[in-house]
């Protein structure tokens, strides 16, 4: 009897090792992919040289950490036991603060000025943009800044002490709002404003395990954009309204995406978030502005909630100036006329939030300002030709010999003399600047 | 491959066992040589042949050792395999470290270096030197009769469990059950072999590893980064990984040795409960120790020798071999000479002076001498040893912040009482109920199999994780 005891238990043991590879081969217990971004190993292809330098063996080490069975439940409990035994998460940047509140680190680090790219640097950019808004209001398109809110900055007293800094460094957001204010360029400042309100506003602006503003704060936040936008314009935009606010048992996207990169075993206790329910009137006679959005993520709940289709006119999304999502569908930034599209804009709205701002606006201000300027040069160069080209033009009217001759050109050619006048001018004119 | 890696527990690992078990009598030994050769070629697919080669050859001309008449011919084929052996360690693994200083002497005098092509250093090979070594050895002193069969020579030397990290398995202590272990198959040795094995690997994967990360933290700072208290969390974090580290492995080669009915010797004991460095190096890589003492210090004339300068000389000697089999750089030989120093200590006046003292002090100044020698181990450089020790004994502070998860403090802690817990006698009662009991009742293995089963899944989930860290929003 106990050897039979014994000899079971030994078969669970190496069982329990076995387990993996039949699920693998069975498929049984299928279990949510993991979330996050992560890049997978392909299956290697096994060949005598891989096999020899032992690349083959390397890669095939790694393949099998990747696909073995009941992975995704392995990883997962690993996690939770960090999360429930050490408090601590296992993804990339993520920190769990005080009272239960999930954090990017990014946002941590702006919000102590740890990411700071110098004053310089924005002093730089900004020039560059005050001139990208001066040509833009020559076409009678107008730059909107919006400075969205940060978690850290909305949440500063759950951040962890040992993320907290003894000495206050100036942040990239205070020193932008200083440039922005300095050169006249138009902002909102969502960022200072939301944790004026925290404890006033109705439901909460942002969640405690998503990286952003809650639906709720996205709303408030754009209807800012939209008072100012109707001032900017000198005309009566179209209004968020909303009379009524869901309040679902579960939570809906984004407002679990911290906790779902973790991917615990067990899904957190939360609490229940609100969601405005949109009316959109078609047939109202308010404008409907043409607005180009280059923005960080924040604006994905803009698009979700499909503001940028009713409240504007089809506005355009340029993620990270790099993926646009236009009327036309996806396209990259780059195969864009950039300034034409802008041209044809109400507004361009430029908007991050604390943790991109390092890298704002995300180059867009360094491509249209390089692209305004050959423009501006091209224009340049052209009005300075037609002025020396006149003035040749009157030096061959003052010479009569000069005047016979080009006479007799145009005969030979079979042109006007004011054709064979202008010809030749410009021939003179490109040989004097060759 | 590694223990601690899926491929090897969860593919090679269980498919071996179930097919070892099955296996007739008279094919085990095949299976554990096919299964050992292809573990080997998987992490060294080339050397394999040249492994192969000289174990082969090795066997015939032992075994014309074991056959010759006279002393003189004994002694040729001796000195014939012991230089064959030693000569693919030298090669391999020192050739590079020669070239280098050669290259350091001659170009410190204007001269042109020589031209070489670097050699990788095949995965073990200091340990199947030793091995192949002991075999001769023992058969030259007649302690055992060579193995009939080449293939079983084969097998001993390249035995999976033990071929890459020991522990060191003379040949005179296992050679009757290479040939015949039916007595150790049992199921309790199978139970308790694999007991001690996920115990082994809980030791690798939950605590070394956590500390490890944060000693390689710490290692990497400048002279300016690092601060007393910095150095001394990062040489306590390297000193509880490289213990966990490697008798972590020896305890996993000995489970599976034991389930498959070889006894191998035991190479760690408590090492930082040692009361002097002359007792760590007989708690710490036991069977390096041990085969450093009966291969080279005795035959060099050991404690039998007519002064003390050469006692001294021999015993320095020894461990400066031994550092240097450690790794091909000075560091090694330094932390040896180390090492060597304090055995010589201890034999003048230190032992005297312990004795004074009483065990918990004692436990104490050997604690922080080894500690000492760890910084000298796993330095990059001399200038770090240097400026390293210096931080740790200056008290100077830096503005360098290293964030400490709860994890990492936990598992130092964890670590740390595991290592001196046996200094009590209520830790030595527990250690000897894990590791030195051959069998346990019935409920006592259910308890135990289910204590296994989850140190496994948690020790699986951990090595599947580690290179699971993805970005939650991955942005350009």
């Amino acid at each position: 009897m106990q050897k039979n005891i014994k000899k079971i238990l030994l078969i669970v043991l190496i069982g329990v090792l076995l387990i993996p590879m039949i699920q693998k081969i069975i498929g049984f217990a299928e279990t949510e992919d993991l979330d996050g971004y992560f890049v997978e190993t392909k299956n290697p292809e096994l060949s005598w040289d891989k096999w020899i330098d032992g690349t083959y063996q390397t890669n095939v080490n790694q393949f099998t950490e990747e696909n073995i069975g009941l992975r995704n439940i392995l990883v997962r409990l690993h996690n939770q036991i960090s999360y429930s035994i050490f408090n601590e998460a296992n993804a990339a940047g993520v920190v769990i603060g005080k009272n239960n509140i999930l954090f990017e680190k990014g946002y941590i680090d702006a919000y102590f000025g740890r990411d700071f790219i110098g004053k310089d640097s924005i002093n730089n950019k900004a020039d560059k943009l005050q001139f990208i808004n001066e040509c833009l209001n020559n076409e009678g398109v107008k730059l909107l800044v919006v400075f969205a809110p940060g978690k850290a900055s909305f949440f500063p007293e759950s951040i962890p002490e040992k993320y907290k800094s003894d000495t206050l460094s100036i942040t990239n957001h205070e020193y932008w709002l200083k440039a922005c204010k300095d050169r006249g360029i138009p902002f909102i400042d969502l960022n200072s404003l939301f944790p004026l309100i925290k404890d006033t506003a109705t439901y909460p602006l942002y969640p405690e395990y998503g990286i952003h503003w809650s639906f709720y704060g996205m709303a408030l936040g754009m209807d800012s954009i939209l008072n100012y936008s109707s001032k900017m314009l000198g005309k009566e935009c179209r209004h968020l309204k909303w009379n009524k606010i869901e309040i679902p048992d579960t939570l809906r996207k984004p407002d679990y995406d911290i906790a779902k990169g973790m991917n615990l075993l067990w899904q957190l206790g939360y609490k229940k978030m609100p969601y405005p329910v949109f009316e959109f009137n078609n047939n109202d006679s308010l404008y409907h502005p043409k607005v180009i959005s280059i923005a960080d993520s924040y604006y994905w709940q803009v698009i979700s909630a499909g503001i940028n289709r009713r409240v504007f006119d089809m506005g355009g999304f340029w993620f990270y100036y790099k993926d646009a999502y236009t009327n036309d569908g996806y396209k990259k930034v780059k195969d864009i006329k950039v300034v034409e599209e802008l041209e044809k804009q109400d507004i361009v709205l430029l908007m991050a939030t604390e943790a991109t701002l390092h890298k704002f606006a995300f180059g867009f201000i360094e491509d249209v300002y390089e692209k305004y300027k050959n423009k501006i040069d091209k224009e340049k160069t052209a009005s300075n030709k037609e002025q020396e080209v006149n003035k040749i033009i009157r030096s061959i009217l003052d010479s009569e010999q000069w005047k016979k001759s080009i006479e007799k050109k145009a005969k030979e050619k079979n042109v006007t003399f004011e054709e064979m006048l202008k010809l030749d001018a410009e021939y003179m004119y490109s040989q004097q600047n060759k | 491959m590694v223990f601690s890696s899926s491929i090897f527990l969860l593919y090679f690992l269980p498919l071996f066992l179930v097919l070892y078990y099955f296996s007739d009598r008279s094919f085990k030994n095949t299976v554990l040589l096919i299964a050992s050769i292809f573990f080997y070629t998987w992490g060294e697919p080339w050397f394999v042949f040249i492994l192969m080669t000289s174990t082969f050859l090795d066997f015939f001309i032992v075994r014309a050792l074991y056959q010759s008449k006279t002393k003189k011919q004994k002694k040729i084929f001796l000195a014939l395999s012991v230089s064959t052996n030693l000569g693919l360690l030298i090669f391999f693994k020192y050739a590079n470290f020669f070239v280098e200083n050669v290259n350091t002497i001659i170009g410190s005098f204007g001269m042109d270096e020589l031209e070489w092509t670097k050699i990788a250093l095949p995965i073990g090979i200091s340990f199947y030197t030793f091995q192949t070594l002991t075999y001769s050895i023992d058969i030259y002193r007649g302690k055992h009769k060579p193995l009939n069969n080449v293939f079983d020579y084969i097998m001993y030397i390249m035995m999976f469990p033990q071929l890459i990290a020991g522990p060191i398995v003379r040949f005179n202590e296992i050679a009757d059950q290479i040939t015949n272990r039916q007595d150790k198959e049992t199921l309790d040795n199978k139970l308790t072999g694999f007991y001690r094995f996920v115990i082994g690997l809980s030791k690798k994967v939950l605590i070394a590893n956590v500390v490890g990360q944060k000693a390689d933290e710490i290692f990497a700072l400048s002279n300016n980064d690092l601060s007393t208290s910095l150095a001394w969390i990062g040489i306590l974090a390297y000193a509880i990984q490289i213990y966990f580290d490697f008798a972590g492995y020896s305890d996993m080669a000995i489970g599976i040795g034991r389930m498959i009915g070889f006894k191998f010797p035991e190479n760690f004991n408590n090492s930082y409960i040692s009361q002097n460095i002359s007792e760590f190096w007989r708690r710490w890589h036991i069977t390096l120790g041990r085969w450093m003492k009966d291969y080279l210090y005795i035959p060099l004339g050991g404690n039998k020798v007519q002064s003390k300068f050469r006692l001294y000389f021999n015993l320095w000697f020894v461990f400066l071999v031994s550092g240097l089999w450690h790794g091909a750089a000075w560091n090694f030989v330094i932390w040896g000479a180390f090492h060597g120093f304090f055995l010589i200590l201890d034999r003048l006046f230190l032992l005297k002076f312990y004795s004074f003292i009483g065990k918990w002090p004692s436990i104490l100044i050997t604690f922080i001498i080894t500690l000492v020698g760890w910084v000298i181990f796993r330095a990059d450089s001399f200038d770090q040893i240097v400026f390293y020790t210096e931080k740790m004994f200056s008290w100077t502070e830096s503005n360098t912040s290293i964030l400490f998860s709860n994890q990492f403090w936990t598992i130092l802690t964890v670590g740390l009482l595991f290592s001196f817990l046996t200094a009590f006698g209520f830790g030595l009662k527990i250690e000897n109920f894990f590791f030195n009991r051959d069998k346990y009742n019935v409920s006592t293995n259910i308890i135990l199999s289910i204590i296994v089963i989850i140190l496994l899944t948690i020790s699986i989930s951990s090595i599947t994780s580690s290179g699971f860290n993805p970005f939650i929003y991955f942005r350009f």
